[in-house]
């Protein structure tokens, strides 16, 4: 049986198996990764190289694919104004 | 404090082999801006135990979560991980970048659920699992054949696989197809995987447009050039319709490039795999995409090269027969690409967007073109294209080809700035910046 942790996507707690990446959290719940005014986008390379998932995760602005979903983790799909 | 002896760039296959030969003599930083080393072509799961990292000697400073931003004027390399940024300095360098896939642009290519098959094997890789139950893979070439094979052993619903490896392979071809040895056998699982598991594979057919409002509903496809247009329904389509060398960082520390036909830059190396700057090396896709295999040869033979530099004895015969491995490898990949079926670039339609980061599309390109600004940098500073986050990654190869004009002289590559990933202003302030004396960005 994997180890599960706690993280919040967009203010609702999930719980999700240990050691996945963000985008790979996000994607179980909508291949919705990043909300702007300019509209939505879905994780597309998946490697650090498009930059297009961009997540707010504890305040910091971190690529959803190279980082791990890790206990606590709170995590906004949504940017802030003056951000792209 | 010891001095480095060498910056290895990247941990994949080839940054790897030569940290794992050059930390048995000298002193390694390792860097990576993944959680994990592997790189793409073998990545681990995030909590694989004991991991690739074991293979390393434990004198190697491995440093993960680190990303390069740039370089100072003296050579030294900015990079930083969460908490600092920070200048590493040495006399060599070796870059091991790997390389990212290409995706040519069509209506719709933005709708999550739109991505390369590179971007849901690494889902599958990372988690074991991929988060879509019905998927088209549109791409020809070894990659998007056995990734199709993949999924579908691994419960997704491959609806189709439009290209894949081609036809069957011309009689001229088979000598170097069948010193791939490895990598044949390779295709011929994936072929008994698509099989079993059913999936309508079809050589040469193409997704013309994706489909949907607020996400990828489906896909509208040719079955063959020219041939009659359906619709698949699917909640993913994933492109593989090539690769470019991830040589940018190299190029901005002044190494030379050229280009190639296909519209994708190439570092110029001497036989050591030395670039045109001094002291700086590059191994594997970063220089040439020619696979995993031959990344490990090259990781190696860089490392031999260092070493025999510093006067540390090598086995000349074996760095001979190295080398030879390398010619025989580039000769089966030149046949795999001869075998797969070569798409004709579509002419794209003027509402296309081709660069994703700032939504610039062919036409306003076209009209830039047209106004009589034809140089790539131009079309950057005309239009934008180019200027968002990804600093060209995903469009340059696009707009280098809408940017060709009639004259013989190819339009310029494009130019990475520093930083080369996003450097939030407020973590520059809050974190400490350690550099040596005299540098600075």
């Amino acid at each position: 049986m994997s180890s599960m942790v706690s993280i919040w996507i967009d203010g609702v707690p999930h719980r999700v198996v240990a050691g996945q990446s963000v985008a790979a959290v996000l994607l179980d719940a909508s291949p919705v990764v990043r909300v702007t005014s300019k509209g939505t986008r879905g994780l597309f390379c998946g490697m650090g190289s498009c930059l297009e998932c961009r997540v707010d995760i504890d305040g910091q602005s971190r690529l959803a694919c190279l980082t791990e979903a890790i206990d606590g983790m709170r995590i906004s799909t949504r940017q802030t104004e003056g951000s792209r | 404090m010891n001095e480095t002896d060498v910056i290895v760039i990247g941990a994949g296959p080839a940054g790897l082999e030569t940290a794992r030969v050059l930390g048995e003599h000298l002193a390694v930083i390792l860097v990576d801006e993944n959680v994990r080393v592997g790189g793409q072509l073998t990545r681990q799961r995030f909590n694989a135990q004991p991991g690739l990292e074991s293979t390393l000697p434990a004198s190697v400073d491995l440093r993960l979560g680190w990303t390069a931003l740039g370089w100072t004027p003296q050579g030294a390399l900015i990079g930083r991980n969460a908490d600092t940024v920070e200048s590493l300095s040495a006399p060599v360098v070796v870059g091991a970048l790997g390389a990212r896939e290409y995706v040519e642009p069509l209506p719709g290519w933005l709708l999550p659920g739109a991505m390369t098959v590179g971007g849901a094997q690494t889902l599958l890789k990372g988690s074991g699992r991929v988060p879509f139950r019905r998927v088209v893979v549109d791409g020809t070439g070894p990659l998007p054949f056995a990734a199709a094979a993949q999924f579908a052993a691994a419960g997704v619903e491959v609806v189709a696989l439009l290209g894949g490896l081609g036809g069957i392979a011309p009689l001229r071809v088979w000598p170097n197809l069948v010193r791939g040895g490895a990598a044949l056998m390779q295709g011929a699982r994936s072929s008994w995987h698509l099989a079993r598991h059913r999936v309508p594979v079809h050589p040469r057919g193409r997704v013309l447009r994706v489909l949907g409002t607020d996400r990828v509903e489906g896909v509208e496809v040719e079955l063959k050039p020219g041939g009659p247009r359906s619709e698949l329904q699917c909640d993913a389509v994933l492109f593989s319709h090539g690769f470019s060398s991830a040589n940018d960082l190299l190029v901005r520390r002044g190494a030379e490039v050229m280009l190639d036909v296909d519209g994708t830059t190439q570092l110029i190396r001497d036989d050591a795999c030395q670039t045109t700057v001094p002291g700086l090396y590059a191994a594997g896709d970063c220089a040439g995409v020619l696979g995993g295999p031959t990344a490990v040869l090259e990781g190696r033979i860089v490392a031999e090269v260092i070493l025999a530099r510093h006067g540390i004895a090598t086995d000349a015969r074996a760095l001979v027969r190295l080398r030879r491995k390398v010619a025989s490898l580039g000769a089966f990949q030149s046949a795999v690409k001869q075998i797969s079926v070569t798409r004709s670039r579509s002419t794209l339609a003027r509402d296309v967007v081709v660069c994703r980061c700032e939504g610039v599309t062919c036409g306003d390109i076209q009209d830039a073109v047209a106004a009589g600004v034809t140089s790539q940098p131009g079309i950057k500073l005309w239009t934008r294209a180019g200027m968002g986050p990804c600093q060209g990654r995903s469009c340059d190869r696009v707009i280098r080809d809408l940017a060709r004009t009639p004259s013989p002289r190819p339009a310029l590559p494009g130019s990475l700035q520093f930083p080369a990933k996003p450097l939030p202003l407020s973590e520059v302030a809050s974190t400490r910046f350690t550099a040596q004396e005299g540098e600075s960005p």
